[in-house]
Protein backbone atom coordinates (compact mmCIF):
# COMPACT_ATOMS: atom_id res chain seq x y z
CA UNK A 1 0.00 0.00 0.00
CA UNK A 2 1.27 3.53 -0.83
CA UNK A 3 0.74 6.00 1.90
CA UNK A 4 1.69 9.52 0.35
CA UNK A 5 1.98 12.00 2.46
CA UNK A 6 -0.88 14.73 2.31
CA UNK A 7 0.08 17.94 0.96
CA UNK A 8 -2.10 21.07 0.54
CA UNK A 9 -0.72 22.50 -1.94
CA UNK A 10 2.99 22.55 -4.25
CA UNK A 11 4.21 19.74 -6.65
CA UNK A 12 3.72 16.08 -6.16
CA UNK A 13 6.77 13.83 -6.55
CA UNK A 14 7.19 11.26 -9.06
CA UNK A 15 5.60 8.55 -6.73
CA UNK A 16 2.90 10.37 -6.61
CA UNK A 17 2.16 10.71 -10.21
CA UNK A 18 2.88 7.28 -10.85
CA UNK A 19 0.21 6.25 -8.11
CA UNK A 20 -2.72 8.64 -9.85
CA UNK A 21 -1.81 6.95 -13.46
CA UNK A 22 -1.71 3.45 -11.46
CA UNK A 23 -4.81 4.05 -9.53
CA UNK A 24 -6.29 5.91 -13.33
CA UNK A 25 -5.36 2.64 -15.28
CA UNK A 26 -3.44 4.51 -17.26
CA UNK A 27 0.29 4.48 -19.02
CA UNK A 28 2.03 6.84 -19.97
CA UNK A 29 2.87 6.04 -23.44
CA UNK A 30 6.58 5.88 -25.36
CA UNK A 31 5.52 9.17 -27.22
CA UNK A 32 4.83 10.81 -24.05
CA UNK A 33 8.19 9.50 -22.60
CA UNK A 34 9.25 11.62 -19.96
CA UNK A 35 6.89 14.75 -20.53
CA UNK A 36 4.04 12.97 -18.55
CA UNK A 37 5.29 13.27 -15.29
CA UNK A 38 6.92 17.13 -15.24
CA UNK A 39 3.71 18.02 -17.05
CA UNK A 40 1.71 16.83 -14.65
CA UNK A 41 3.52 18.61 -12.06
CA UNK A 42 3.74 21.83 -13.62
CA UNK A 43 -0.33 22.01 -14.28
CA UNK A 44 -1.13 20.98 -10.24
CA UNK A 45 1.40 23.45 -8.84
CA UNK A 46 -0.39 26.08 -10.56
CA UNK A 47 -3.26 25.43 -8.85
CA UNK A 48 -1.50 25.34 -5.87
CA UNK A 49 -3.20 29.19 -5.40
CA UNK A 50 -6.71 27.50 -3.96
CA UNK A 51 -4.82 26.38 -0.73
CA UNK A 52 -4.20 30.06 0.20
CA UNK A 53 -8.03 30.60 0.28
CA UNK A 54 -9.72 31.42 3.73
CA UNK A 55 -12.38 28.60 3.83
CA UNK A 56 -12.95 28.59 7.30
CA UNK A 57 -16.77 28.22 8.03
CA UNK A 58 -17.17 27.34 4.45
CA UNK A 59 -19.11 24.21 3.15
CA UNK A 60 -18.43 22.47 0.00
CA UNK A 61 -20.61 22.80 -2.89
CA UNK A 62 -20.66 19.30 -4.26
CA UNK A 63 -23.35 20.53 -7.00
CA UNK A 64 -25.55 23.77 -7.78
CA UNK A 65 -28.67 21.26 -8.43
CA UNK A 66 -31.60 22.46 -6.56
CA UNK A 67 -32.88 19.04 -6.44
CA UNK A 68 -31.93 17.48 -3.35
CA UNK A 69 -32.07 13.47 -3.77
CA UNK A 70 -34.76 11.96 -6.29
CA UNK A 71 -36.23 9.09 -6.00
CA UNK A 72 -38.26 7.07 -8.47
CA UNK A 73 -40.82 4.04 -7.76
CA UNK A 74 -38.45 0.75 -7.51
CA UNK A 75 -40.62 -0.85 -10.86
CA UNK A 76 -39.66 -2.66 -13.20
CA UNK A 77 -39.52 -1.28 -16.78
CA UNK A 78 -38.19 -1.76 -20.27
CA UNK A 79 -35.11 -1.48 -21.19
CA UNK A 80 -32.71 -1.98 -24.03
CA UNK A 81 -32.62 -5.48 -25.83
CA UNK A 82 -29.29 -8.04 -25.01
CA UNK A 83 -28.72 -7.72 -28.76
CA UNK A 84 -28.60 -3.95 -28.49
CA UNK A 85 -26.33 -3.49 -25.43
CA UNK A 86 -23.69 -6.07 -26.74
CA UNK A 87 -24.17 -4.45 -30.31
CA UNK A 88 -20.99 -2.06 -29.41
CA UNK A 89 -18.93 -4.72 -26.77
CA UNK A 90 -15.73 -5.59 -28.50
CA UNK A 91 -15.64 -9.44 -27.79
CA UNK A 92 -19.53 -10.62 -27.10
CA UNK A 93 -19.57 -14.46 -26.04
CA UNK A 94 -22.68 -16.32 -25.87
CA UNK A 95 -24.58 -13.32 -25.30
CA UNK A 96 -22.15 -11.68 -22.18
CA UNK A 97 -19.72 -9.46 -22.65
CA UNK A 98 -16.19 -11.98 -22.96
CA UNK A 99 -13.49 -10.60 -20.94
CA UNK A 100 -10.03 -12.20 -20.15
CA UNK A 101 -10.11 -15.25 -18.39
CA UNK A 102 -9.10 -13.77 -14.81
CA UNK A 103 -8.88 -17.40 -12.63
CA UNK A 104 -7.87 -21.31 -13.59
CA UNK A 105 -4.90 -20.03 -16.40
CA UNK A 106 -4.98 -18.74 -19.73
CA UNK A 107 -8.61 -18.00 -21.96
CA UNK B 1 -37.47 33.78 -41.76
CA UNK B 2 -39.09 32.41 -44.81
CA UNK B 3 -41.78 29.35 -45.24
CA UNK B 4 -39.75 27.39 -47.79
CA UNK B 5 -40.57 23.32 -47.24
CA UNK B 6 -38.63 21.69 -44.96
CA UNK B 7 -37.04 19.82 -47.70
CA UNK B 8 -35.69 22.66 -49.91
CA UNK B 9 -34.26 24.01 -46.33
CA UNK B 10 -32.45 20.81 -46.24
CA UNK B 11 -31.19 20.43 -49.45
CA UNK B 12 -29.94 23.45 -48.99
CA UNK B 13 -28.65 22.81 -45.82
CA UNK B 14 -26.49 20.02 -46.84
CA UNK B 15 -25.55 21.75 -49.84
CA UNK B 16 -23.32 24.32 -47.81
CA UNK B 17 -22.12 22.00 -45.41
CA UNK B 18 -21.01 19.58 -47.88
CA UNK B 19 -19.38 22.79 -49.52
CA UNK B 20 -17.37 23.86 -46.65
CA UNK B 21 -16.92 20.57 -44.88
CA UNK B 22 -13.26 20.26 -46.53
CA UNK B 23 -12.54 23.42 -45.80
CA UNK B 24 -14.03 23.29 -41.62
CA UNK B 25 -14.34 19.64 -40.77
CA UNK B 26 -17.24 20.73 -38.59
CA UNK B 27 -18.61 17.43 -39.14
CA UNK B 28 -17.65 14.00 -37.78
CA UNK B 29 -20.84 12.76 -40.43
CA UNK B 30 -23.16 13.77 -42.39
CA UNK B 31 -26.75 11.92 -42.94
CA UNK B 32 -28.52 13.33 -46.07
CA UNK B 33 -30.35 10.30 -46.81
CA UNK B 34 -32.41 10.61 -43.21
CA UNK B 35 -32.06 14.14 -43.41
CA UNK B 36 -33.98 14.06 -46.96
CA UNK B 37 -36.15 11.30 -45.93
CA UNK B 38 -37.23 13.21 -42.57
CA UNK B 39 -37.89 16.49 -44.09
CA UNK B 40 -40.07 14.43 -47.07
CA UNK B 41 -41.97 13.29 -44.25
CA UNK B 42 -42.56 16.67 -42.96
CA UNK B 43 -43.67 18.12 -46.03
CA UNK B 44 -46.09 15.60 -46.77
CA UNK B 45 -47.36 16.15 -42.47
CA UNK B 46 -50.62 17.89 -42.55
CA UNK B 47 -52.19 19.71 -39.10
CA UNK B 48 -49.96 21.79 -36.15
CA UNK B 49 -46.15 22.47 -37.04
CA UNK B 50 -43.69 22.15 -34.50
CA UNK B 51 -41.73 24.98 -33.02
CA UNK B 52 -38.39 23.68 -35.10
CA UNK B 53 -40.79 22.60 -38.12
CA UNK B 54 -38.31 22.10 -40.92
CA UNK B 55 -35.11 23.23 -39.20
CA UNK B 56 -31.85 21.76 -40.10
CA UNK B 57 -29.53 20.99 -36.99
CA UNK B 58 -26.46 19.21 -36.19
CA UNK B 59 -25.64 16.95 -33.16
CA UNK B 60 -22.51 17.29 -31.21
CA UNK B 61 -20.67 13.71 -30.66
CA UNK B 62 -21.24 13.60 -27.34
CA UNK B 63 -25.44 13.19 -27.43
CA UNK B 64 -26.36 9.95 -28.29
CA UNK B 65 -28.18 9.69 -31.70
CA UNK B 66 -30.23 6.50 -31.98
CA UNK B 67 -28.05 4.55 -34.74
CA UNK B 68 -25.09 7.18 -35.47
CA UNK B 69 -21.87 7.12 -34.57
CA UNK B 70 -21.77 9.05 -31.47
CA UNK B 71 -18.18 8.62 -30.49
CA UNK B 72 -17.33 11.81 -28.47
CA UNK B 73 -14.37 12.82 -30.35
CA UNK B 74 -12.57 10.02 -28.75
CA UNK B 75 -10.45 7.65 -30.77
CA UNK B 76 -11.97 4.84 -27.78
CA UNK B 77 -15.82 5.32 -29.31
CA UNK B 78 -14.81 5.14 -32.61
CA UNK B 79 -17.77 3.28 -34.44
CA UNK B 80 -19.66 3.02 -31.32
CA UNK B 81 -23.22 3.23 -32.23
CA UNK B 82 -25.85 4.78 -29.59
CA UNK B 83 -28.44 2.56 -28.95
CA UNK B 84 -30.86 5.31 -27.50
CA UNK B 85 -31.22 8.98 -28.24
CA UNK B 86 -30.69 11.78 -25.94
CA UNK B 87 -33.62 13.73 -25.01
CA UNK B 88 -32.48 16.90 -25.78
CA UNK B 89 -31.98 15.74 -29.37
CA UNK B 90 -35.52 13.96 -29.42
CA UNK B 91 -37.26 16.71 -28.15
CA UNK B 92 -35.82 18.80 -31.52
CA UNK B 93 -36.48 15.93 -33.30
CA UNK B 94 -40.10 15.67 -31.94
CA UNK B 95 -40.39 19.47 -32.61
CA UNK B 96 -40.13 19.38 -36.31
CA UNK B 97 -36.27 19.74 -36.41
CA UNK B 98 -34.12 17.87 -38.90
CA UNK B 99 -30.51 16.43 -37.78
CA UNK B 100 -28.00 16.78 -40.36
CA UNK B 101 -25.25 15.33 -38.57
CA UNK B 102 -22.75 14.84 -36.23
CA UNK B 103 -20.43 17.65 -35.36
CA UNK B 104 -16.65 17.78 -34.29
CA UNK B 105 -15.76 17.83 -31.21
CA UNK B 106 -12.63 18.17 -28.32
CA UNK B 107 -12.60 14.33 -27.28
CA UNK B 108 -15.20 13.86 -24.42
CA UNK B 109 -15.19 17.85 -23.98
CA UNK B 110 -11.64 18.06 -22.88
CA UNK B 111 -10.36 21.23 -24.58
CA UNK B 112 -11.31 24.94 -25.76
CA UNK B 113 -9.73 24.88 -29.04
CA UNK B 114 -10.88 21.57 -30.78
CA UNK B 115 -7.43 20.29 -30.95
CA UNK B 116 -8.23 17.61 -29.00
CA UNK B 117 -10.29 15.70 -30.99
CA UNK B 118 -9.34 12.32 -32.14
CA UNK B 119 -10.26 13.23 -35.79
CA UNK B 120 -8.41 16.12 -36.31
CA UNK B 121 -9.50 19.64 -35.73
CA UNK B 122 -12.25 22.12 -36.89
CA UNK B 123 -11.11 24.77 -38.59
CA UNK B 124 -12.64 28.46 -37.52
CA UNK B 125 -14.98 30.15 -40.80
CA UNK B 126 -13.57 33.72 -40.16
CA UNK B 127 -9.83 32.16 -40.49
CA UNK B 128 -9.25 28.42 -41.84
CA UNK B 129 -6.02 29.16 -39.80
CA UNK B 130 -7.27 29.39 -36.59
CA UNK B 131 -9.21 27.52 -33.91
CA UNK B 132 -13.27 27.66 -33.77
CA UNK B 133 -12.80 27.09 -29.97
CA UNK B 134 -14.01 24.28 -28.43
CA UNK B 135 -15.06 21.90 -27.57
CA UNK B 136 -18.48 22.36 -29.37
CA UNK B 137 -15.91 23.37 -32.22
CA UNK B 138 -17.93 21.77 -35.02
CA UNK B 139 -21.19 23.21 -33.92
CA UNK B 140 -20.09 26.85 -33.55
CA UNK B 141 -17.92 26.50 -36.78
CA UNK B 142 -21.32 24.81 -38.90
CA UNK B 143 -23.89 27.76 -37.27
CA UNK B 144 -21.31 30.13 -38.71
CA UNK B 145 -21.07 29.24 -41.70
CA UNK B 146 -24.54 28.67 -42.56
CA UNK B 147 -25.30 25.60 -42.72
CA UNK B 148 -27.47 24.74 -40.14
CA UNK B 149 -29.87 26.87 -38.49
CA UNK B 150 -29.16 25.91 -35.06
CA UNK B 151 -26.41 23.50 -33.29
CA UNK B 152 -26.78 21.20 -29.65
CA UNK B 153 -23.44 21.62 -28.00
CA UNK B 154 -22.78 20.61 -24.35
CA UNK B 155 -21.20 23.44 -21.69
CA UNK B 156 -19.10 21.91 -18.68
CA UNK B 157 -16.45 24.69 -18.53
CA UNK B 158 -17.55 26.93 -21.77
CA UNK B 159 -17.60 24.70 -24.50
CA UNK B 160 -21.38 26.37 -25.99
CA UNK B 161 -20.06 29.99 -25.07
CA UNK B 162 -16.39 30.37 -26.16
CA UNK B 163 -16.77 28.59 -29.56
CA UNK B 164 -19.79 30.81 -30.11
CA UNK B 165 -17.45 33.96 -29.15
CA UNK B 166 -14.88 32.37 -31.36
CA UNK B 167 -17.06 31.74 -34.51
CA UNK B 168 -19.43 34.70 -34.14
CA UNK B 169 -22.50 32.85 -33.26
CA UNK B 170 -24.79 33.10 -30.25
CA UNK B 171 -24.61 30.49 -27.90
CA UNK B 172 -26.23 30.07 -24.44
CA UNK B 173 -25.18 27.75 -21.78
CA UNK B 174 -28.98 26.73 -19.23
CA UNK B 175 -29.20 27.14 -15.54
CA UNK B 176 -27.87 23.73 -14.61
CA UNK B 177 -30.91 21.62 -14.44
CA UNK B 178 -32.56 23.43 -17.25
CA UNK B 179 -32.23 20.59 -20.19
CA UNK B 180 -31.87 17.07 -19.33
CA UNK B 181 -28.52 15.28 -19.20
CA UNK B 182 -29.97 11.71 -20.17
CA UNK B 183 -28.08 10.69 -23.12
CA UNK B 184 -24.96 13.07 -22.96
CA UNK B 185 -22.06 11.32 -22.46
CA UNK B 186 -20.50 12.19 -19.15
CA UNK B 187 -17.56 14.48 -18.42
CA UNK B 188 -18.39 15.87 -15.07
CA UNK B 189 -21.89 15.37 -14.15
CA UNK B 190 -22.05 18.48 -11.67
CA UNK B 191 -21.10 21.21 -14.43
CA UNK B 192 -22.31 19.15 -17.99
CA UNK B 193 -25.42 21.36 -19.62
CA UNK B 194 -26.58 20.28 -22.56
CA UNK B 195 -27.21 23.88 -24.76
CA UNK B 196 -27.34 25.33 -28.16
CA UNK B 197 -25.87 27.42 -30.58
CA UNK B 198 -28.04 29.50 -32.98
CA UNK B 199 -27.29 32.73 -35.69
CA UNK B 200 -29.33 34.64 -33.13
CA UNK B 201 -30.80 34.82 -29.75
CA UNK B 202 -34.61 34.20 -30.82
CA UNK B 203 -33.23 31.03 -32.73
CA UNK B 204 -31.73 29.74 -29.13
CA UNK B 205 -34.76 30.89 -27.12
CA UNK B 206 -36.87 28.74 -29.73
CA UNK B 207 -35.23 25.68 -29.14
CA UNK B 208 -34.79 25.96 -25.51
CA UNK B 209 -38.11 25.92 -25.09
CA UNK B 210 -38.33 22.91 -27.05
CA UNK B 211 -35.76 20.58 -25.90
CA UNK B 212 -35.73 22.14 -21.76
CA UNK B 213 -38.27 20.96 -18.80
CA UNK B 214 -38.38 17.77 -16.89
CA UNK B 215 -37.23 14.70 -17.82
CA UNK B 216 -37.46 11.52 -15.06
CA UNK B 217 -34.47 9.87 -16.46
CA UNK B 218 -31.91 12.91 -15.04
CA UNK B 219 -32.74 13.27 -11.73
CA UNK B 220 -31.29 16.80 -11.63
CA UNK B 221 -33.35 18.13 -14.27
CA UNK B 222 -35.52 21.23 -13.58
CA UNK B 223 -39.19 20.45 -13.22
CA UNK B 224 -40.28 23.38 -14.25
CA UNK B 225 -42.37 23.46 -17.27
CA UNK B 226 -40.19 24.06 -20.84
CA UNK B 227 -39.20 28.07 -20.95
CA UNK B 228 -41.78 29.57 -23.48
CA UNK B 229 -40.14 32.21 -26.14
CA UNK B 230 -39.07 35.12 -23.89
CA UNK B 231 -41.26 38.26 -24.03
CA UNK B 232 -39.62 40.92 -26.07
CA UNK B 233 -38.35 43.37 -23.50
CA UNK B 234 -36.89 46.88 -23.39
CA UNK B 235 -33.12 47.42 -21.86
CA UNK B 236 -34.62 50.61 -20.19
CA UNK B 237 -33.76 50.36 -16.68
CA UNK B 238 -32.09 46.94 -16.89
CA UNK B 239 -29.09 46.85 -14.01
CA UNK B 240 -25.67 45.26 -15.93
CA UNK B 241 -22.68 44.38 -13.76
CA UNK B 242 -19.29 44.48 -15.03
CA UNK B 243 -17.36 42.34 -13.22
CA UNK B 244 -13.39 44.47 -13.05
CA UNK B 245 -11.93 41.07 -12.65
CA UNK B 246 -13.28 40.40 -16.18
CA UNK B 247 -11.44 43.02 -17.55
CA UNK B 248 -8.12 42.84 -15.93
CA UNK B 249 -5.29 40.70 -16.31
CA UNK B 250 -5.10 38.26 -19.30
CA UNK B 251 -7.68 39.91 -21.23
CA UNK B 252 -6.47 40.78 -24.76
CA UNK B 253 -6.80 45.26 -24.43
CA UNK B 254 -8.57 44.87 -27.72
CA UNK B 255 -11.46 42.35 -26.35
CA UNK B 256 -11.97 44.45 -23.28
CA UNK B 257 -12.17 47.59 -25.40
CA UNK B 258 -14.52 46.06 -28.01
CA UNK B 259 -17.05 44.39 -25.05
CA UNK B 260 -16.66 48.04 -23.36
CA UNK B 261 -18.09 49.70 -26.58
CA UNK B 262 -20.94 47.06 -26.49
CA UNK B 263 -21.96 48.06 -23.04
CA UNK B 264 -21.80 51.58 -23.88
CA UNK B 265 -23.97 50.74 -26.68
CA UNK B 266 -26.15 49.18 -23.94
CA UNK B 267 -25.99 52.24 -22.48
CA UNK B 268 -27.18 54.58 -24.63
CA UNK B 269 -30.78 52.07 -25.72
CA UNK B 270 -30.84 53.18 -21.19
CA UNK B 271 -29.35 50.12 -19.61
CA UNK B 272 -27.50 50.84 -16.58
CA UNK B 273 -23.82 49.62 -16.17
CA UNK B 274 -22.28 49.05 -12.67
CA UNK B 275 -19.00 48.05 -11.79
CA UNK B 276 -19.28 44.86 -9.47
CA UNK B 277 -16.48 42.63 -8.00
CA UNK B 278 -16.37 39.11 -8.08
CA UNK B 279 -13.56 38.72 -6.22
CA UNK B 280 -13.11 34.85 -6.75
CA UNK B 281 -12.79 35.09 -10.68
CA UNK B 282 -8.99 34.65 -9.75
CA UNK B 283 -9.49 30.85 -8.39
CA UNK B 284 -12.23 29.73 -10.83
CA UNK B 285 -9.35 27.85 -13.43
CA UNK B 286 -7.78 25.79 -10.67
CA UNK B 287 -11.18 25.55 -8.77
CA UNK B 288 -12.96 23.87 -12.34
CA UNK B 289 -9.65 21.67 -13.29
CA UNK B 290 -10.01 20.13 -10.02
CA UNK B 291 -13.66 19.60 -9.93
CA UNK B 292 -14.14 18.90 -13.63
CA UNK B 293 -11.30 16.26 -13.81
CA UNK B 294 -12.05 14.60 -9.82
CA UNK B 295 -15.53 13.89 -11.74
CA UNK B 296 -14.00 13.13 -15.32
CA UNK B 297 -11.86 10.61 -13.63
CA UNK B 298 -15.10 9.01 -11.84
CA UNK B 299 -17.27 8.86 -14.96
CA UNK B 300 -14.63 7.51 -17.30
CA UNK B 301 -13.80 4.85 -15.47
CA UNK B 302 -16.53 2.98 -17.37
CA UNK B 303 -14.14 2.93 -20.41
CA UNK B 304 -12.66 -0.27 -19.76
CA UNK B 305 -12.99 -2.01 -22.54
CA UNK B 306 -15.80 -4.52 -21.62
CA UNK B 307 -19.11 -3.14 -22.97
CA UNK B 308 -18.20 -0.62 -25.92
CA UNK B 309 -15.71 0.83 -27.62
CA UNK B 310 -11.96 -0.25 -29.02
CA UNK B 311 -10.31 -2.99 -27.16
CA UNK B 312 -6.49 -3.44 -26.49
CA UNK B 313 -5.35 -6.65 -25.53
CA UNK B 314 -2.37 -5.77 -23.43
CA UNK B 315 -0.32 -8.69 -22.11
CA UNK B 316 -3.39 -10.74 -21.90
CA UNK B 317 -4.53 -10.28 -18.06
CA UNK B 318 -8.00 -8.73 -17.87
CA UNK B 319 -6.17 -5.42 -15.56
CA UNK B 320 -3.42 -5.27 -18.46
CA UNK B 321 -6.12 -5.25 -20.90
CA UNK B 322 -8.02 -2.55 -19.08
CA UNK B 323 -5.01 -0.32 -18.53
CA UNK B 324 -4.00 -0.86 -22.52
CA UNK B 325 -7.38 -0.26 -23.85
CA UNK B 326 -7.57 3.39 -21.98
CA UNK B 327 -3.60 4.18 -22.49
CA UNK B 328 -3.88 4.13 -26.21
CA UNK B 329 -8.04 4.64 -26.21
CA UNK B 330 -7.53 8.12 -24.61
CA UNK B 331 -6.02 11.21 -26.34
CA UNK B 332 -2.97 13.20 -24.34
CA UNK B 333 -5.48 15.53 -22.66
CA UNK B 334 -7.96 12.78 -21.45
CA UNK B 335 -5.20 10.98 -19.80
CA UNK B 336 -3.82 14.00 -18.50
CA UNK B 337 -7.35 15.02 -17.17
CA UNK B 338 -8.59 10.90 -15.71
CA UNK B 339 -4.61 11.23 -13.98
CA UNK B 340 -5.33 14.60 -12.33
CA UNK B 341 -8.52 13.83 -11.10
CA UNK B 342 -7.23 10.04 -9.80
CA UNK B 343 -5.18 12.16 -7.94
CA UNK B 344 -6.82 14.70 -6.15
CA UNK B 345 -9.47 12.36 -5.43
CA UNK B 346 -6.95 9.81 -3.72
CA UNK B 347 -6.32 9.22 -0.08
CA UNK B 348 -4.08 11.83 1.35
CA UNK B 349 -5.39 14.19 -1.04
CA UNK B 350 -8.67 14.15 -0.80
CA UNK B 351 -9.20 17.06 1.30
CA UNK B 352 -6.46 19.01 0.38
CA UNK B 353 -7.27 19.45 -3.36
CA UNK B 354 -10.91 18.13 -4.16
CA UNK B 355 -12.76 19.41 -0.69
CA UNK B 356 -10.91 22.90 -0.51
CA UNK B 357 -11.86 22.90 -4.13
CA UNK B 358 -15.45 22.27 -3.53
CA UNK B 359 -15.07 25.07 -0.74
CA UNK B 360 -14.05 27.27 -2.73
CA UNK B 361 -16.55 26.90 -5.72
CA UNK B 362 -19.22 28.25 -3.13
CA UNK B 363 -17.04 30.94 -2.29
CA UNK B 364 -17.05 31.95 -6.44
CA UNK B 365 -21.10 31.26 -6.15
CA UNK B 366 -21.57 33.29 -3.43
CA UNK B 367 -20.08 36.50 -5.43
CA UNK B 368 -22.19 35.82 -7.92
CA UNK B 369 -25.20 35.83 -5.33
CA UNK B 370 -23.82 38.91 -3.69
CA UNK B 371 -23.54 40.86 -7.09
CA UNK B 372 -27.06 39.99 -8.18
CA UNK B 373 -28.40 41.79 -4.64
CA UNK B 374 -27.10 44.77 -6.95
CA UNK B 375 -27.58 44.14 -10.47
CA UNK B 376 -30.02 42.14 -12.92
CA UNK B 377 -27.96 40.53 -14.84
CA UNK B 378 -23.44 40.29 -15.49
CA UNK B 379 -21.53 40.93 -18.58
CA UNK B 380 -18.42 41.28 -19.81
CA UNK B 381 -16.02 39.26 -22.76
CA UNK B 382 -16.65 35.25 -22.40
CA UNK B 383 -13.12 34.98 -24.12
CA UNK B 384 -10.03 36.89 -23.04
CA UNK B 385 -8.29 36.21 -26.20
CA UNK B 386 -9.85 36.38 -30.21
CA UNK B 387 -9.53 33.23 -32.21
CA UNK B 388 -5.60 31.74 -31.25
CA UNK B 389 -3.86 30.10 -34.37
CA UNK B 390 -4.19 26.24 -35.00
CA UNK B 391 -1.19 24.70 -32.80
CA UNK B 392 -0.67 28.17 -31.27
CA UNK B 393 -1.19 26.97 -27.56
CA UNK B 394 -1.69 22.87 -28.13
CA UNK B 395 1.61 22.22 -26.58
CA UNK B 396 1.15 24.36 -23.82
CA UNK B 397 -1.97 22.69 -21.25
CA UNK B 398 -1.93 25.91 -18.98
CA UNK B 399 -1.85 28.50 -22.07
CA UNK B 400 -5.07 26.82 -23.35
CA UNK B 401 -6.97 26.17 -19.71
CA UNK B 402 -6.13 30.04 -19.15
CA UNK B 403 -8.76 30.66 -21.60
CA UNK B 404 -11.86 29.64 -19.61
CA UNK B 405 -11.66 32.06 -16.81
CA UNK B 406 -14.50 34.23 -18.08
CA UNK B 407 -17.01 31.35 -18.38
CA UNK B 408 -15.94 28.54 -15.68
CA UNK B 409 -17.28 30.74 -12.71
CA UNK B 410 -21.16 30.78 -14.26
CA UNK B 411 -20.38 26.98 -14.87
CA UNK B 412 -19.45 26.44 -11.12
CA UNK B 413 -22.10 28.30 -9.59
CA UNK B 414 -24.68 26.50 -12.28
CA UNK B 415 -25.83 29.87 -13.63
CA UNK B 416 -27.52 30.38 -17.26
CA UNK B 417 -24.82 32.51 -19.46
CA UNK B 418 -24.85 33.47 -23.04
CA UNK B 419 -22.27 34.54 -25.56
CA UNK B 420 -23.58 37.37 -28.29
CA UNK B 421 -21.44 38.43 -30.77
CA UNK B 422 -20.93 42.31 -30.04
CA UNK B 423 -17.96 43.14 -32.83
CA UNK B 424 -15.15 42.44 -34.83
CA UNK B 425 -11.71 42.97 -34.21
CA UNK B 426 -8.98 42.57 -37.30
CA UNK B 427 -6.05 40.53 -36.38
CA UNK B 428 -3.36 40.22 -38.92
CA UNK B 429 -5.47 40.01 -42.30
CA UNK B 430 -8.57 38.49 -40.57
CA UNK B 431 -11.39 40.27 -38.77
CA UNK B 432 -12.63 38.25 -36.30
CA UNK B 433 -15.49 38.16 -34.01
CA UNK B 434 -15.65 39.30 -30.38
CA UNK B 435 -18.37 37.65 -27.82
CA UNK B 436 -20.12 39.25 -25.21
CA UNK B 437 -21.22 37.15 -22.22
CA UNK B 438 -24.54 37.88 -20.56
CA UNK B 439 -24.80 35.83 -16.57
CA UNK B 440 -28.06 35.83 -15.07
CA UNK B 441 -29.35 34.49 -11.33
CA UNK B 442 -29.49 30.75 -11.10
CA UNK B 443 -33.34 30.11 -13.65
CA UNK B 444 -33.35 33.42 -14.83
CA UNK B 445 -32.97 31.94 -18.01
CA UNK B 446 -35.71 33.76 -19.67
CA UNK B 447 -34.36 36.82 -18.98
CA UNK B 448 -30.91 36.61 -19.87
CA UNK B 449 -32.28 35.39 -23.14
CA UNK B 450 -34.27 38.60 -23.66
CA UNK B 451 -31.95 40.95 -23.09
CA UNK B 452 -29.72 39.62 -25.52
CA UNK B 453 -32.40 39.43 -28.12
CA UNK B 454 -33.76 42.93 -27.14
CA UNK B 455 -29.87 43.80 -27.50
CA UNK B 456 -29.94 42.22 -30.79
CA UNK B 457 -33.04 44.08 -32.26
CA UNK B 458 -31.12 47.36 -31.36
CA UNK B 459 -27.87 46.49 -32.79
CA UNK B 460 -26.31 43.88 -36.00
CA UNK B 461 -23.24 42.63 -34.51
CA UNK B 462 -25.08 39.47 -34.99
CA UNK B 463 -25.29 39.69 -38.38
CA UNK B 464 -22.22 39.88 -39.46
CA UNK B 465 -20.75 36.65 -41.84
CA UNK B 466 -17.70 34.99 -42.58
CA UNK B 467 -17.38 35.16 -46.61
CA UNK B 468 -17.41 31.51 -46.48
CA UNK B 469 -21.20 31.88 -45.11
CA UNK B 470 -23.61 31.06 -47.57
CA UNK B 471 -27.19 32.57 -46.55
CA UNK B 472 -29.37 29.71 -46.89
CA UNK B 473 -31.49 29.94 -43.99
CA UNK B 474 -33.51 32.98 -44.54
Amino acid sequence: MDSPTPSASGAPDAAAVERALRLARLAATPLEGQRFAPEFERVLASFSELARIDVRGVEPLATPSARGDVLRDDLLRPSLEREQVLANAPQPVDGFFGVPKTVGGES
Amino acid sequence: MSHAGALARVEAALASATRVEAQLHAFLSLDPAGARRRAAELDAQSGPRGALHGLPFAVKANLCWSGVETNAGSALLAGYRAPYTATAVQRALDAGAVALGVTNMDEFGFGSSGENSAFGPAHNPWDLARTPGGSSSGAAAAVASGSVAFALGSDTGGSVRQPAALCGVSGFKPSYGRVSRYGLIAFASSLDCVGVLAPDVERVASVLGAISGADERDSTCLAEPPSAAPAPRSLQGVRIGAPREHFGAGVDPRVAACVRAALSELERLGAQVIEIDLPHTHAAIATYYVVASAEASSNLARYDGVRYGRRERGEGSLQSMITATRSSGFGAEARRRIALGSYVLSSGYYEAWYVQALKVRRLIARDFERAFERVDVIAGPTSPSLAFALGERSADPLAMYAGDALTTPASLAGLPALSTPCGLVRDGSSDLPVGLQWIGPHGADELVLALGAAWQRASAHHLARPALAQEVLR
